[in-house]
């Protein structure tokens, strides 16, 4: 079944995030920057789960329309 | 089941829709109709039984139902047979009720040229002429349904109309009542094609910056087509498996009823929490994609307040439902594509995003390693040059020393070399004053030195002789006493009383004495 939690359109961006964070720094702080790299590191892993393959759910409508 | 009562049911169903201007199930769903056709229940109770019937649907529709049910076990005894058996004359009102009834059955679809049109504000009175011998049948249409047709009715247009016969009680008169109308001839399709096309292209309903953009990562589809054919099969097998929740709604996609479907279709996912729409259709006819050329279908998909994806296959002219939605391709297979699309992107978006998150860090890292080098060489620098300096000072000192040292040794051997002749001339005096003193001098201090010792020795024995003449304890063994009075030695007799104690010391003891007499002299 689908993870609902995750949101994969969020996750991407909180990782975009990051990585423009890395981009804009003239000199990074090393623990900061240890801080964003795990923080990039887990939402790499939670993206990685949503995308592995998820089967999916079809449901016909009740409804008459004859 | 009884084909011949579902069908019963279906046409009123139809006719109560009609009157009503609601869609069929919002009467009764196919299932429900089905069930009544299957167990035909012939009271309240027993229609209760059946899943759909409450006490809503009963007093709305019960009646009827049940009038239906019951009048189809009648069959085959018609209801005018029995007026006909009994010689009974029929009442105005009866026979068409009957005669109704019987021509309910008359469904059919009917190919004629309009020849008179009366709009009205809930229905459509118009008549059909036939183009060989002019025969006329008069016609009327619900409003809904003539908006559905999205066909203007004009005088000498040639339509067919799909529908039943049925006689106006208050006016005897029959009108021929249809469900649907649509235009005859591909040349007449066209023409009210152009004629649409170019009337919503000029409200502006086919612009690009009209349209919303298909969210990324879209999961819950809304999915309308037809659940027979192959489109909804290539349509899930080529879906990426990425957990999409697809809401089904079947619709007919061809023929009169297509546009009422694909209208209702929208309307129920208006208010359902999806992502996005997909309508689909396969490639066909021009003709047969009449129903996405529908003026209604083409206003709700640009009023639809979610992203619309049409993916219906065309030949030369685009249907005006792809040209309104969103987003337009031409298969079914291409929808599934731009569902998948953010999906697969995500991937190697997220292999972009790890490289370079962690190469950025691994740059950090070196950069500081690096710094931390410099800073360690730099150090390493300075300590070396102190230890250099070191090493030279103590080289300088090593120097210092050592020339210290000659200089010393030279200052030594020069004081040696100047004090030997010192040394001599002193050690030369030195015996002359040993020799000059050990001789007379020495004699005569010695002299005076042995002359004395001899007067000391006389002096002393002479002493000895006095001391041990005095001695007191020669005294006492001589028979002489010494008398103390608390330890004072007493000399006189003044000294004492009668009754004093004294201590008498003798030679070798002493003892005490009172004293009782005393004597003077």
């Amino acid at each position: 079944m689908t993870d609902k939690k995750v949101n994969l359109k969020e996750s991407l961006g909180k990782l975009n995030s990051i990585v423009e964070w890395f981009d804009e720094q003239e000199e990074v702080d090393v623990e900061l920057g240890l801080v964003k790299v795990k923080e990039g590191a887990e939402l790499i892993k939670i993206c990685r789960k949503r995308l592995s393959e998820v089967e999916n759910e079809f449901k016909e409508i009740q409804r008459e329309k004859e | 089941m009884n084909n011949n009562l579902l069908q019963k049911l279906k046409d009123w169903r139809k006719a109560q829709a009609n009157s009503e201007g609601v869609p069929l199930f919002r009467v009764f769903s196919n299932d429900v109709l089905e069930a009544i056709a299957q167990f035909k229940p012939t009271d309240k109770d027993a229609l209760f039984l059946i899943k759909g019937i409450r006490d809503r649907k009963y007093n709305k529709y019960g009646e009827a139902v049940l009038a239906l049910v019951n009048g189809e076990q009648k069959e085959p005894e018609f209801f005018i047979d029995d007026f006909e058996k009994e010689d009974k004359p029929f009442s105005v009102s009866t026979y068409l009720d009957s005669l109704n009834e019987r021509i309910s059955n008359c469904h059919a679809r009917i190919q004629g040229e309009i020849s008179s049109v009366d709009i009205r504000e809930r229905v459509i009175y118009f008549s059909l002429k036939d183009s060989d011998d002019e025969s006329i049948i008069n016609c009327l249409i619900w409003r809904r349904n003539y908006e559905l047709g999205g066909i203007e009715f004009e005088i000498g247009m040639e339509i067919i109309i799909d529908g039943i016969p049925d006689i106006y009680k208050p006016s005897g008169r029959l009108a021929f009542k249809a469900n649907s109308a649509e235009l005859v001839g591909e040349g007449a399709l066209k023409t009210a094609y152009d004629k649409l096309k170019k009337k919503l292209s000029e409200e502006g309903l086919f612009l690009e910056e009209r349209k919303k953009e298909i969210p990324d990562f879209p999961q819950k589809i809304g999915l309308v087509t037809s659940k027979t054919g192959a489109v909804i099969n290539d349509f899930s097998a080529n879906l990426g498996k990425y957990g999409f929740f697809v809401n089904f709604f079947d619709s007919r996609v061809e023929g009169q009823t297509a546009v009422s479907d694909l209208v209702s279709s929208i309307d129920y996912f208006f208010d359902k929490d999806i992502d996005v729409l997909v309508i689909i259709r396969g490639g066909g006819s021009f003709e047969s994609m009449q129903a996405f050329n529908n003026e209604i279908l083409v206003r709700k998909i640009a009023g639809f307040n979610k992203p619309v994806i049409c993916g219906i296959g065309h030949e030369k002219d685009i249907p005006l439902a792809s040209l309104v939605a969103d987003k337009m391709v031409s298969t079914p297979t291409a929808v599934t594509q731009v569902l998948n699309e953010s999906w697969k992107n995500a991937g190697s978006k997220l292999d972009m995003s790890e490289q370079k998150i962690f190469r950025s860090f691994q740059n950090v890292i070196q950069e500081k390693q690096n710094y931390i080098r410099d800073c360690v060489d730099k150090m390493k620098n300075i300590f070396q040059k102190i230890f250099n300096d070191f090493l030279r000072a103590q080289e300088s000192l090593k120097i210092g020393f050592k020339s210290i040292k000659d200089q010393m040794l030279d200052i030594e051997r020069r004081l040696s070399g100047a004090l030997i002749p010192v040394f001599r001339k002193m050690n030369f005096s030195i015996s002359n004053i040993r020799e000059s003193i050990s001789g007379p001098i020495i004699k005569q201090i010695l002299g005076g030195f042995l002359s004395t010792k001899d007067k000391l020795d006389q002096l002393l024995k002479s002493q000895e002789k006095q001391l041990f003449n005095n001695d007191p304890q020669r005294q006492l063994r001589l028979g002489y006493s010494i008398v103390r009075k608390n330890g004072r030695i007493l000399k006189t007799v003044n000294q004492i009383q009668k009754g004093d104690i004294v201590s008498v010391g003798l030679s070798e003891g002493a003892f005490d004495s009172e004293v009782k007499i005393i004597s003077n002299k």
